[in-house]
């Protein structure tokens, strides 16, 4: 305890420098702290589920990177033949209005179609009420819900009595018979869950050719290893492929944890970011060992007393340590409260479609955690200093006072590696962050293929039971589009069942020339059915033909519009116009059509801006495909929220039943799609900005020290005739001497650290001369900088002053 | 050689008053000479060598040097008067601890614009005139006193200057290693190097052949002596 005041009353007794340290050590542990409380909210607390580490999410795949969902027969086939899960569960996520409660507009609410046995696999049981049973999860059940908390609150204001109440999802009346606990949320956000089986006879899905969103979770046996289980379901997948090899060929099962499911890919950028941290407290490390060793010297008269009278060299280090340790801990307690303060600029920039990034918290795990860093950096920037100070000449220091004349080597040599690093490790940083910049200037300038500027999108779901025909559908959308072109600022209107950035909707095709292939050779594009002048909206540009008008209707022979990558694609050196390809547009009791392409637009980036080789895209008139799911798209110069209400009043015009959701100017779906990237592309900015300033001040500090300490050299070179000039280049030169070895190290670890970048990159190479030649200047000038100030310092020592002081 | 006229060195005090440490200085040296500067503590010696040395800029008066009038040269022509013509020894000798001994030799060359090949032919033949060849490799601290003010002596002729300011060169030696370093001085000025002095010994002072006797900044005495 006594120490510990001692080393207390040492931190009072120079302010200055313990602000500079415990500052410094703040920066680097806050930014440590903010970081892992990411990854620890996202990556590393466990899902509100017991045994959440068995709970796998299962899907189909035709290869690397072509992942689909699966087809209701063959998740029968899994059911039978998996022997390793305790339960499979089949899950179909779909939205619906919710209507039909006193008092309460319609609303959109995320609904998920699910087996009863789901509900085992989660392991959570009803708040209250219960879930389904065996009878109501079947074909010709009664129709029932279980709600989520979420909807309960917000709907029913949390009345136990909703028990046995009727609502109405899409027009169809569903009794309420539980309600699931607040961490219920699963499969994607669901407030509510319906019985799956009662619409297991759908024709469309008994097919194995279709792949209707249907995803399949399962609970591994105790014991089982994620690795067993995807051996036994690949083995599933090749026994169903030579049964059915029409419709299976090429297909293999894919087993995901459900925690890589929903996380797993920010796992590359969040260990990217937890590694560029690191680093800038390596450098503020480097810099603490720095100032602490500087200080020891100034100090060694202390030390020297201290073993005069008995001190053990273990007693002088212990000293030392506890010191640091006091300034570790000031520091940890001021960097966790800058990281608390920064929490939600970083929540901001995070993608938005992840809540498990919007659940940052400052728990225990990271508590703990700020405190082991704290200790860590104790060891790491006070250990040396400590064990130089305690190994200082007494005699020496005894006889030359506190000013000293001069450092042993090997100290000199250990304080020049330490910028050394710093310089290498900034340079590491700073490539890292020029590259991930470029990255993200890239995504930004990407010509995405339509203008998402001005742009404003609404959801909305039509109920099958009342638009149940395309001539209704059809009413309804052009009623629709009338108001709102109608409306004040409105430029153009378009409906899409999928529009950019929505998801989508994938068809089998084939040229009319050609035979018909089998379903699992057939080719694969995007399919979107579009209403209104769609393209014009868009501002997609339209390269020959036409667009489809009001004659394109159900009656009228079927025609289609292919993007550019089609016709590229499949019709090199021809014009597709007039060419008729083989589509299944998904109407209901009608399978592939002969359309004929009227049309060729450019290509737009359907799923991702950044996506690289997406499918052709063909578009199919609203007129002629049934969709109910649709996107409102409105080119507008008027405020969002201003557009938001004058729509909302002319959707509910044509029909008041129904809820619109998810309003959002096409921008913000754009960015939302950059939250990694921006996430990864700002943080390595700032702490590569930070490492820079870091290196900067260790540089000038350690020159402006050597200065400090070759003051007589200085003198005795002054008198024999250096002029200042030469005396500027002595010091000049030791901080670029630093800078070239630093720089040839930290070029060494940027090569590597480049290639671990290389997949979070768009179009962008690890080796990019132009950033690299720009961190060599950014260097370079802020080695100038650090050394010229102790350079000029050095030029200006008057040697009588400086001889004197000898 | 030199030629000081109305010299005056002094130091602000508080209230608009100064400290004068040199007052109303009238010397003149000549070419050959051996002057030995000797005078209580305070008295204004070693100003009057870093004034002579060109080190000190903030005096007033007349200062010729070689018929080059000083107080009207800028710093920077100064400082290539001085690299041209002034050697120096300090009675601390101030070797720079982390050269060797030959590296300190070749320092004061390396300010004057010497090829590498050059300042290495004049080192060497340095170290032999000095007899200390195979001292070449050792640093400062591996050498007696006597010897680092040896290197001291040799670093301040190796330039080939015309004078060379000594500030008490035996002050840190013991008796035989000071006449062993006034045995070369009188033999460099023998040779026609003109060498000024601060001494506080009679008998270093007697190696001379004149001596400036300064108090509280005033020249008090100057007279001429037969050498030893």
């Amino acid at each position: 305890m006594n120490q510990l005041r001692f080393a207390f009353r040492q931190l009072i007794k120079n302010p200055a420098f313990s602000a500079i340290a415990i500052l410094t050590l703040a920066l680097g542990i806050g930014a440590n702290t903010a970081i892992f409380s990411i990854v620890n909210a996202v990556l590393l607390r466990p899902l509100p589920y017991p045994d959440a580490d068995r709970i796998m999410v299962l899907n189909e795949s035709s290869g690397p990177g072509q992942d689909y969902s699966v087809a209701l027969p063959d998740y029968f086939d899994w059911q039978h033949d998996a022997t390793l899960f305790e339960h499979l569960a089949c899950t179909h996520k779909e939205s619906r209005n919710l209507s039909g409660i006193p008092g309460r507009d319609p609303e959109r609410v995320s609904c998920a179609s699910v087996t009863r046995n789901f509900f085992n696999i989660v392991g959570v049981a009803p708040e209250i009420g219960r879930t389904f049973s065996e009878d109501e999860d079947k074909v010709g059940a009664p129709p029932v819900v279980v709600l989520s908390d979420r909807l309960w609150r917000r709907s029913f204001n949390a009345d136990p009595g909703v028990l046995g109440r009727s609502i109405t999802l899409h027009d169809q009346t569903y009794t309420v018979i539980g309600v699931m606990p607040p961490q219920m949320t699963s499969p994607q956000d669901s407030d509510a869950w319906l019985s799956m089986m009662r619409r297991s006879n759908n024709p469309v899905w008994n097919s194995r050719e279709i792949h209707p969103m249907i995803f399949v979770w399962g609970k591994l046996k105790s014991g089982v290893t994620v690795e067993q289980a995807r051996t036994e379901m690949k083995g599933i997948a090749a026994r169903l492929e030579k049964t059915y090899p029409d419709t299976n060929r090429g297909e293999t099962a894919v087993v995901t944890p459900l925690l890589d499911n929903l996380v797993g890919k920010y796992r590359t950028n969040l260990g990217l970011l937890l590694g560029a941290v690191g680093l800038v407290l390596l450098i503020a490390c480097a810099n603490l060992a720095n100032l602490f060793a500087a200080r020891g010297a100034a100090r060694s008269r202390e030390f020297a007393v201290h073993a005069a009278v008995g001190a053990t060299r273990w007693q002088i280090i212990k000293k030392l340590l506890i010191e640091s340790f006091l300034v570790a801990v000031l520091g940890g307690a001021l960097g966790f409260l800058i990281a608390i303060w920064v929490r939600n600029g970083l929540v901001a920039l995070s993608p938005g479609d992840v809540s498990r990034f919007q659940e940052v918290s400052f728990d225990l795990p990271v508590l703990g955690f700020t405190f082991l860093v704290a200790s860590l950096t104790t060891v790491l920037f006070g250990l040396w200093p400590a064990w130089q100070a305690s190994h200082a000449d007494v005699q020496l220091a005894l006889k030359e006072g506190s000013a000293g004349s001069g450092d042993p080597p090997s100290a000199r040599r250990a304080r020049d590696w330490f910028v050394i690093s710093e310089i290498a490790l900034t340079l590491t940083l700073l490539v890292a962050a020029g590259l991930v910049l470029k990255s993200f200037s890239r995504l930004q300038s990407l010509s995405l293929g339509y203008e998402p500027r001005a742009l404003f999108t609404e959801r909305f779901e039509l109920p099958w039971q009342k638009y149940n025909d395309r001539d209704k559908i059809n009413t309804f959308a052009k009623a629709l589009l009338e108001k709102v072109r109608a409306l004040p600022g409105v430029q153009e209107a378009a409906l899409s069942s999928n529009g950019p950035l929505m998801g989508g909707w994938q068809t089998g095709f084939w040229r009319e020339e050609n035979p018909r292939p089998q379903p699992s050779d057939m080719l694969s594009s995007d399919l979107e059915v579009v209403g209104g002048d769609y393209f014009a909206t868009l501002k997609t540009p339209l390269l020959r033909g036409r667009t489809f008008n009001e004659r394109d209707t159900k009656d009228s022979p079927r025609v289609i519009i292919i993007d550019q990558a089609m016709a590229e694609q499949y019709f090199p050196g021809e014009d597709p116009i007039g060419k008729r390809l083989g589509v299944d547009v998904g109407n209901d009791g009608e399978s592939y059509v002969m359309s004929e392409i009227v049309g060729v637009v450019g290509r737009m980036r359907f799923h991702a801006v950044d996506e690289m080789a997406p499918l052709p895209v063909i578009y199919c008139s609203l007129g002629q495909a049934q969709r109910t799911s649709l996107t409102l798209f409105v080119r507008s110069t008027m405020a969002p929220a201003l557009l938001e209400r004058s729509i909302h009043d002319a959707l509910t015009s044509v029909d008041s039943s129904l809820p619109v959701f998810d309003p959002r100017p096409m921008l913000d779906r754009v960015q939302e799609t950059w939250g990694a990237q921006r996430l990864l592309s700002f943080l390595f900015s700032v702490f590569a900005g930070l490492a820079l300033v870091l290196a900067t001040i260790g540089l000038y500090g350690l020159l402006a020290y050597t200065t400090l300490k070759r003051v007589r050299e200085i003198g005795i070179r002054l008198a024999l005739g250096a002029r200042p000039a030469q005396i500027r280049t002595l010091i000049l030169s030791h901080g670029l001497q630093l800078l070239l070895i630093g720089a040839a190290i930290g070029l060494a670890t940027a090569l590597v650290i480049s290639r671990a970048l290389q997949s979070v990159l768009f179009e962008v190479k690890g080796i990019d001369l132009q950033i690299y030649l720009g961190v060599g200047a950014l260097l370079f000038i802020a080695t100038f900088l650090a050394s010229w100030l102790p350079a000029r310092r050095a030029s200006r020592v008057d040697p009588i002053v400086a001889l004197r002081t000898e | 050689m030199i030629r000081l006229r109305n010299l005056e060195r002094s130091y602000p005090l508080a209230k608009g008053k100064f400290f004068y440490v040199l007052r109303d200085i009238d010397i003149e040296i000549a070419e050959g000479e051996f002057v030995s500067v000797m005078g209580p503590s305070g008295a204004g010696k070693s100003t009057l060598l870093h004034i002579l040395g060109m080190h000190d800029h903030g005096w007033t008066g007349e200062y010729f040097f070689n018929e080059t009038a000083v107080h009207h040269l800028k710093a920077k022509e100064r400082a290539t008067l001085r690299n041209e013509n002034i050697g120096f020894v300090f009675q601390q000798y101030h070797l720079l601890d982390d050269l060797t001994v030959y590296e300190n030799l070749e320092i004061p060359l390396s300010y004057r614009k010497v090829s590498k090949n050059e300042r290495s032919a004049i080192v060497a033949d340095v170290l032999d005139r000095f007899q200390i060849v195979a001292k070449k490799d050792l640093f400062p601290r591996q050498l007696s006193g006597g010897q680092q003010q040896l290197v001291g002596v040799a670093r301040a002729i190796i330039a080939n200057p015309k004078l060379i300011l000594a500030d008490e060169p035996t002050g840190n030696l013991h008796s035989s290693q000071g006449e062993e370093i006034m045995r070369l001085f009188q033999k460099l000025n023998a040779e026609g190097t003109t060498i000024i002095q601060v001494t506080h010994s009679e008998k270093n002072a007697g190696y001379g052949n004149r001596v400036i006797q300064l108090r509280d900044g005033w020249v008090v005495e100057a007279k001429s002596q037969p050498t030893n």
